[in-house]
This record gives structure tokens, sequence and C-alpha cells, in this order.
């Protein structure tokens, strides 16, 4: 009897699950996901870990893309427009100020890609094990922060250099410490956009060859390669300018891109236009991939 | 629900669509993203959910359907029934890997789901890696993993490789890895899918002594395995699936009679019609049907009297006649074979059906897939004789192994081993003691 008591008090403390069909819009169970965050932590690791093996470069390569992507892009330019000329940020080396938006498109590029395909890639865990499936498009988000850090490292090294041997003043300044929030912004769209892809993804294939197109053409809608204000402008638009920069800052990369090249070389203006258009619509995107993530969730282990 | 329930499922019911094509044509693919917005209308309006439609479609397969049981604190539940039986369905369902089409799921305690070992692993990754990655997945916390670790290390016996990758494993350290990890998860609540048909033999037990150590501890499991021996080493009480309804419950030995009894296939064999090898068989003798007699169901336990019930007809009587049978394996080849005592052929021509019992007693045949050849002869089989009919190849029947004492028939392999365990070995053993003779 005294037992039976002591065992009562006991069982109180079980957790209590509770398994049932879902009909339509999920929310998201941020409690539960944030129980996981060690499996979080443990797959980033496993993708980190495993993205270098067996090659002799390693890690190198995180760096070695984004600088030979911009070189080639400032010797192109540079034949095309004559050396000096080419589309970059007032008053900053085009070579910097490229390299300075390599580095948030890359993450965002990355990022979708290997989020896009997650949901697949990692089959065989949803298949045998449940951990919270939004877990699986928010690991790539981790490891290309990963990446980041190490070619941010390399571009302080680049403006370091330009600083001593090109005459090139870095403005060290407050607006530094944003450069974090527009890291955010870009995984956020990443993200967002992420979940859609690796839903539809888990449905049908194609999108496994549409993404590689789309993110390729995203990197020349971008201003990647060029800045915003050398493409949008009256010379082009006539009166329309303004409502080009619009429609064109519906691309939040657009946003972040601008807003990086604003904090770091602190030579544009802050790109308002771009940001207040950007915030709400990656949210948006986000917001609503989440649910309709969720909802295709409880199918997807039929389909991957 | 009362406090010692550690799992109470109610109701519960899963359908799929059968030849379901949705990553279909171009047509598709916008009927589901443009048409998204149009469904939530309709379904606003209180128009026909497209959910009611696919009820009326008969292309629909319940998996499993009512399914409601209890599983007390403590217990250790088996589940057993065929394939296709929806054990799979069940288990995927209580790890919430599918959500279920209706009913519930109430789990009192911290779930650990083992439906394979090794998910997760990484072939690049070294052991240790492994141990850590896959006990995450497992619901382990970093802290537990690093607490259990070298007991980990130590139950996989690989101490020596813990950093090496594992894809320079040998197959079976990789699964002793992957055991070694699932054996130290600590849920209260443990959901083991057929994952003990992998590793050798001895690594086995040691897992299922590990696993009865957890239902000792008082831990729930719910076990789903077609080793017979396992379930019954292991699961005090069982539930049986049959074609995605419960069908038993009870305690496990209950519930294994019930499992063989449910296996109806191919239970007697209509072989009148069957094309005999040679034209003259079957013209004055021929046989009709064959069917096993065994204590349950179609399949023989292993050690029980093999015993076939076999129908013939005669056409013209004949004088002294007998019946030799051969067992054969799967491929038709002969084991092992014997005759009855001759008898005189009775004299009932025409259509009637004669049923005699043939009873080869105890032949101790290993659990695995049989065939039963019979034939009627005039003579003996260990003489000269002429056969009147022939059936060959044979009906199948089968042998399981359901004893859990019997531990060397519990990995009986029939290339190894053969196919008939003799009875013990009498064994005398003689000391020369060689200091006397100097």
């Amino acid at each position: 009897m005294n037992q039976s008591v002591q065992s009562h008090t006991h069982n109180s403390e079980y957790l209590k699950q509770v398994i049932k069909p879902s009909s339509g819009w999920v929310g998201i169970d941020f409690r539960e996901l944030w129980r996981y965050r060690e499996l979080l932590g443990f797959l980033a690791q496993r993708d980190i870990k495993v993205r270098y093996k067996q090659s002799v470069l390693g890690i190198l390569w995180a760096v070695i893309q984004p600088l030979v992507n911009t070189l080639v892009f400032t010797v192109l330019f540079g034949l095309l427009l004559g050396s000096g000329k080419q589309p970059s940020a007032e008053g900053t080396p085009y070579f910097l100020s490229t390299y300075a938006a390599m580095l948030p498109w890359g993450i965002f590029a990355t990022a979708l890609t290997t989020a896009g395909n997650s949901l697949v890639a990692n089959a065989n865990l949803i298949k045998k094990v449940y951990f919270p499936r939004l877990i699986t498009p928010i690991v790539p988000m981790v490891t290309a922060m990963i990446d980041f850090a190490i070619q941010f490292v390399i571009l302080i090294v680049i403006a370091v250099g330009y600083m001593i041997w090109g005459g090139y003043e870095l403005k060290v300044s407050w607006e530094l410490l944003t450069i974090p929030l527009f890291l955010l912004l870009a995984l956020l769209a990443a993200l967002g956009v992420s979940l859609w892809v690796a839903s539809l993804n888990a449905l049908y294939r194609d999108v496994r060859f549409i993404l590689p197109f789309v993110v390729q053409i995203g990197k020349f809608v971008t201003p990647v390669v060029y800045t915003t204000a050398s493409v949008i402008k009256p010379e082009n638009f006539g009166d329309r300018t303004d409502l080009v920069h619009l429609i064109y800052s519906l691309n939040p990369m657009v946003g972040v891109i601008e807003g990086f090249r604003w904090a770091l070389l602190g030579a544009s203006p802050f790109p308002w236009v771009e940001i207040i258009m950007a915030v709400p619509l990656t949210l948006l995107v986000l917001i609503g991939g989440m649910y309709y993530f969720r909802r295709m969730e409880r199918i997807f282990v039929d389909l991957v | 629900m009362a406090d010692d329930i550690a799992i109470h499922v109610e109701n519960l019911g899963k359908r799929y669509q059968l030849g379901q094509q949705l990553h279909g044509n171009l047509r598709e693919l916008s009927n589901h993203v443009l048409g998204a917005p149009l469904r939530w209308a309709k379904s606003l309006a209180g128009t026909k959910s497209a959910q009611a439609q696919r009820d009326a479609a008969d292309d629909i397969l319940w998996a499993i359907r009512n399914i409601s049981f209890d599983v007390k604190r403590g217990e250790v539940l088996g589940v057993i029934g065929r394939n296709g039986a929806g054990k799979s369905t069940l288990l995927k369902i209580l790890s919430r890997i599918v959500e279920p089409t209706e009913g519930s799921v109430t789990l009192n305690g911290r779930v650990g789901s083992l439906l394979e070992v090794g998910t997760g692993f990484h072939p690049e990754l070294s052991g240790k890696e492994n141990i850590f990655l896959n006990g995450a997945i497992l619901g382990m916390t970093r802290k537990e993993i690093n607490a259990k670790l070298s007991d980990i290390i130590d139950f996989a016996e690989i101490e020596k490789f813990m950093d090496t990758p594992v894809k320079r494993y040998s197959s079976g350290m990789y699964t002793r890895l992957a055991f070694a990890v699932a054996a130290h998860m600590e849920p209260e609540i443990l959901i083991v899918d057929e994952v003990l048909a992998v590793g050798d033999y001895t690594f086995q037990k040691k897992c299922l002594s590990k696993m009865g150590e957890v239902a000792s501890e008082g831990r729930t499991v719910l076990l789903v395995s077609h080793n017979m021996a396992s379930i019954q080493n292991l699961a005090s009480t069982c539930l049986v699936l049959e074609e995605g309804r419960l069908t038993h419950v009870g305690p496990t030995v209950g519930a294994i009679d019930r499992y063989l009894a449910g296996d109806q296939t191919g239970q007697s064999f209509d072989v009148s019609e069957t094309k005999r090898a040679k034209e003259d068989h079957g013209r004055h003798i021929r046989f009709t049907r064959i069917a096993p007699v065994p204590a349950i169901g179609n399949a023989f336990r292993f050690g029980d009297s093999l015993e076939f019930d076999i129908s013939f007809r005669v056409i013209s009587k004949q004088g002294q006649v007998r019946f030799g049978v051969t067992i054969t394996d799967q491929a038709d080849s002969p084991i092992v074979s014997t005759q009855t005592h001759a008898f005189e052929c009775p004299d009932i021509s025409g259509d009637t059906d004669i049923v005699s019992r043939v009873i080869l007693g105890k032949i101790l045949l290993a659990p695995g897939h049989y065939k039963l050849a019979v034939s009627v002869i005039e003579g003996s089989l260990f003489g000269g004789w002429t056969s009147y009919d022939l059936v060959r190849p044979g009906m199948d029947f089968k042998v399981e192994n359901v004893s859990s004492s019997d531990e060397a028939l519990h990995k009986w392999s029939h290339s190894s081993l053969g196919f008939i365990k003799a009875p013990e070995a009498a064994i005398e053993i003689n000391v020369q003691d060689h200091s006397c003779q100097s």
C-alpha cells in the first residue's frame, strides 16, 4: 500500500506525451525545439567534420571559393570598364566591395542549397527516429555561420592589407557592431526560403535541379558583383527609378548585402528602402515557411 | 488514465492511400501549389472536403485500425504478427515517425525508440564521434553520453578503434558499436523493432540479457520480433496483430499459439490436378490432398511429432501398397525418407476420398521451410518398387523454433549444421593417468 502511494508521487513526474492526428495548420513547438538543441549541435558538428574529410586543403576551400570568384570579377570588370571604374561602393576598392558582398551571398546560397536538400539528405534519420523535423533545415544555418566566420577573418586581412598598401581608409565605427544583425537577416531569409524549398523537394524532386540554377541567377540579380546604385539609377530608368528600386528591394538579400557594405565599409548611406522591404518580407516568408513545413511534415516520411 | 499505465493506445488507425502519385506531373504541381488557397476557401465554404472524397475512394488501405491496449509500467510487451500485419506501422506511430489517421496514444514517460541500430552513423566519423551523434539521435544528452562513454566502449569491445573512422570497421564491429550505444539508452519506455536479428550469436545474447536488465529495472518495453524465442524470453504479455487488427492480447505462450494458428495459408494442398512426372502416375491410385496436422496452424513446433493427413482415391484396386514419404528442402533435395508399412489397398473406388494420417514422429527437423513429397508404391523403397503415384515437389510446411530453452536452435544454420538435429549425444570421458603407468 505504502509503495503504491510512493510510486504515485513518482509517476506524476513522468513526461506525458499524447500522439494524435493533427489537422490543418499546426504551430511550432519552440520549447521542444529548444529541448533538441543538443541534437542540432551534433548534426552541425557532423556536417562540418565530414565536409572537409579527406581533402588536402580542408577548410581552406571555404575561403578559396569567394576569393577566386571575386578575383575573376575584378579582372573581368577591370578589362571591360577600366581598372578602378568597376561598380564598387563609394570610395572602396572593387575587390573589397565585392568580397564583402560575396560573404553574405555565399552563406545565403550555401545555407539555402544545403537546407533545401536537407529533408531528402536526412531521409534515413527521418524514417527511423523522431526529432522535430525543423531541425534539419536549421542545421545548415549553423554550419554556414562557421564558414562565414572563417571568411570574415580573411575579409579583415584583406581590408587591413588595403589600408597598409592601398592607402584605403577603413572606418572603424559602431556600425561594425550591426554586422551580426545583417548576418541574422541573411540566415533568416535563407531559412525562410529553405523551408518552402525543402518541403516541395520532398514532394517534387525537380526542386533539386531548379535550386542550383536559381541560386546562380540570384547571384546576378542581387548586387553582389556590382552595387545597387550602379544599376538602379535615373540614367537607366528615368522617372521610374524609385519604383524600380522598390521592386528590386523585394529581394531581401539586396538589403542584406547593401547593409553589410554600409556596416563594414561605411561608404554608402544606410539602405533604408532595402531594409524596410527586406525585414517584413523575410519574416513573412519565414513564418509562412514554418507553417507550410509543419503542415507537410506529417507526410515527409512517406515521401523521402 | 491510471498512473501505472505507461502506454495507453486508443482506437488507433493509420490509413494509406494506395498508388498515391504525389510527385507527378506539372499540372499536379501547380494544382498543389496554386490550388492551396482555393482548397482553403472551399473548406471555409463547407464544400465536401478533400478528406471526405479520399475516404470514398476504394484504393485506401488501413495498415492498422481500431487498435486499443494499455501497457503497464514495467511490463515487457511483445508484438507479433505476420509480415504486413501492421507491426511496423504501430511502432512507427508510437515512435512519432508517422502520424496516426485516427485515435490517440498517450505515453507516460521518456520514450526511446530503436527501430534500427546505428541510425545516423556516419562512415567518415570516428567510433567515438559516432557514439555521441548516435546517442543524441536516440535522445540522450551530452552529459548522459559522457557518463556512459566508457561503459559503451567496453560493451562494444572496440577500445582500440575508438578514433578510427567507422568506415574502416568490420561489419561486426560496426554492429557491436551501434548496439552498445542503443543498449545504454535509459528511457522510461523503450520501443524496439526487430533489431536483434543482426550481430553474432554471443553478442545477441549479450544484448538480450542487457534488455532483460532493462525490463527488470522497471522500465516499460515494447518489443516487435519474428524471433519467437526472444519474445518468449523477454515478453510476459503479447499482442497479436493480423491484417491490421488486434486479434489477441494475453500471456506470451498463448499469444504465440494464436500467432502460429493464424497462419492458415497453404494449410492443405490439393494435388488431384497437379501434373505428375510420369504419365501412368495417378492412373490407378491418385493423391488428392496433403495437409500437415501440426498442433497449431501450418507450422510444426520444433520437436513436435510430424503428422500429415494424406487423401487419395482408388481408381482401380491394387494389392498390397504402402506410402513412401520424403522430406526435401526448398530446393527439392531430399533430406530424409521413410515409408509406411504395407496395407491392403482399400476397395472403395470412384470419387471417394480416403483420408489417411501418416505419423512420422519426432524427426528433429531444424526450424525452417520444407516440402513433403509422397508416393504410393508396391514393394519397398529400400528394395524394389513400382510407384502408382508420386507428388514431387511436394507440399510446403515449416518448422518454427518456439522453445526458449534450447539455445542451440536459436541460430541454427542449415548450411553449416544441416537439417536435422540429432538427440543430444552421450559422452564418456576416460582419464588416462600416465603417472601410474610409469
